[in-house]
């Protein structure tokens, strides 16, 4: 089941919900956007705030997306080593945006790293990711502007 | 009479003068928002090569303010986030301080970050960073002498096998016109671009 990002639609589509439509994801996708890399650089990352309307938690398990092989979850993490701060990245096999609450994907902070691109998007640009969440496999796909920094 | 106008015009003066030292002082006790270190460290002269493979030592940006930091090209999280910091960090500056000032970026990823890659990645943030790559032995060097600490990892999940990231400290280093390393700024301080424009503006005001 896909639903769209323009808040119409989805307003629609839960007008007409009916049992069959029950388990549908009622998440909105606030300002998004995908970070344009030079063409020697293989992965990418996107970033969001995820709005989770519906009364059960929702997992962000990975996407879709045509430009890349692969999209996955991932957490920037901070430690304390030989004095000093380190940060990194770890995969996680999901993030979770709360029952009638919001996750925000960030730089520094969580985000989807876009791996593997297959082309590369330039600024301006426009990439659809079709977004993975459970319980369910529910699918939400967003068209996201790709841009250097945060528009 | 003329003794009154002698006696306020020399109390003004007097005055004046007072307010011009008093002044003076509070410039010099006026706080950075950098970190800055008690009494300043040496800076090392970092022998590397700059992005369109010339050799480069830090040495030869002597006169000028240097913003150093360390990261890799294959981030598209934490580093992109504070070259774009600097970039409007610099675009802040007065036209004349710009030129006084550089934006240094060094990577740690010796293996993918060629001087061309390193070419390519700096381009977008407004031409005005250099971007440094080395060997492994070259970049272990460099980040011992400023307390950098990086790590190759191994990157857990599908596509190609030898995916890896590298987890490294996150700070910028100011080293000021007169080659000495007297501050730095950590990762979540990066952000304010407007606060370190004026700690530029300072730095380079005082000698």
């Amino acid at each position: 089941m896909k639903t769209y990002q323009s808040g119409s639609v989805i307003a629609l589509l839960l007008f007409c919900s009916n049992a069959l439509f029950a388990q549908e994801a009622r998440v909105q996708v606030e300002n998004g956007w995908i970070r344009a890399v030079p063409a020697s650089l293989t992965d990418s990352a996107a970033f969001m705030t995820l709005v989770n309307n519906g009364d059960h938690d929702l997992r962000l398990t990975g996407a879709e997306t045509k430009v890349a092989a692969m999209v996955m979850p991932m957490t920037t993490t901070r430690e304390m080593k030989d004095g000093v701060q380190v940060m990194g990245m770890k995969r996680v096999n999901r993030l979770v945006v709360p029952a009638h609450g919001r996750l925000v994907l960030a730089p520094g902070g969580d985000h989807l790293m876009i791996m593997s691109l297959k082309t590369h998007p330039k600024p301006g640009d426009k990439v659809t990711l079709t977004l993975r969440f459970d319980p369910g496999k529910e699918e939400v796909a967003v068209e996201l502007p790709v841009s250097l920094t945060k528009p | 009479m003329k003794k009154f106008v002698w006696l306020i015009s020399g109390s003004l003066l007097l005055a004046g003068a007072a307010m011009l030292w008093l002044g003076r002082n509070e410039e010099k006790k006026q706080s950075y928002y950098a970190h800055k270190f008690p009494s300043a460290k040496e800076a090392y002269n970092l022998k590397l090569t700059d992005q369109d493979g010339k050799p480069f030592q830090l040495e030869q940006l002597r006169g000028k303010l240097v913003l150093l930091t360390f990261g890799f090209t294959h981030c598209p999280n934490i580093c992109p986030t504070i070259l774009g910091n600097l970039a409007a960090m610099y675009r802040e500056l007065p036209p004349a301080a710009q030129a006084r000032t550089q934006v240094v970026f060094i990577s740690v990823d010796p293996e993918r970050d060629t001087p061309k890659v390193m070419k390519d990645y700096v381009l977008p943030f407004d031409g005005h960073v250099i971007g440094l790559s080395g060997s492994a032995a070259q970049i272990k060097e460099a980040a011992k002498a400023y307390g950098v600490v990086y790590e190759r990892v191994k990157q857990a999940g599908g596509g190609a096998g030898d995916q890896y990231t590298i987890n490294h400290s996150a700070y910028l280093y100011v080293i000021d016109q007169h080659g000495r390393w007297v501050a730095l700024y950590d990762y979540d301080q990066i952000a304010n671009s407007e606060r370190i424009a004026k700690d530029v503006q300072h730095f380079l005001a005082s000698d």
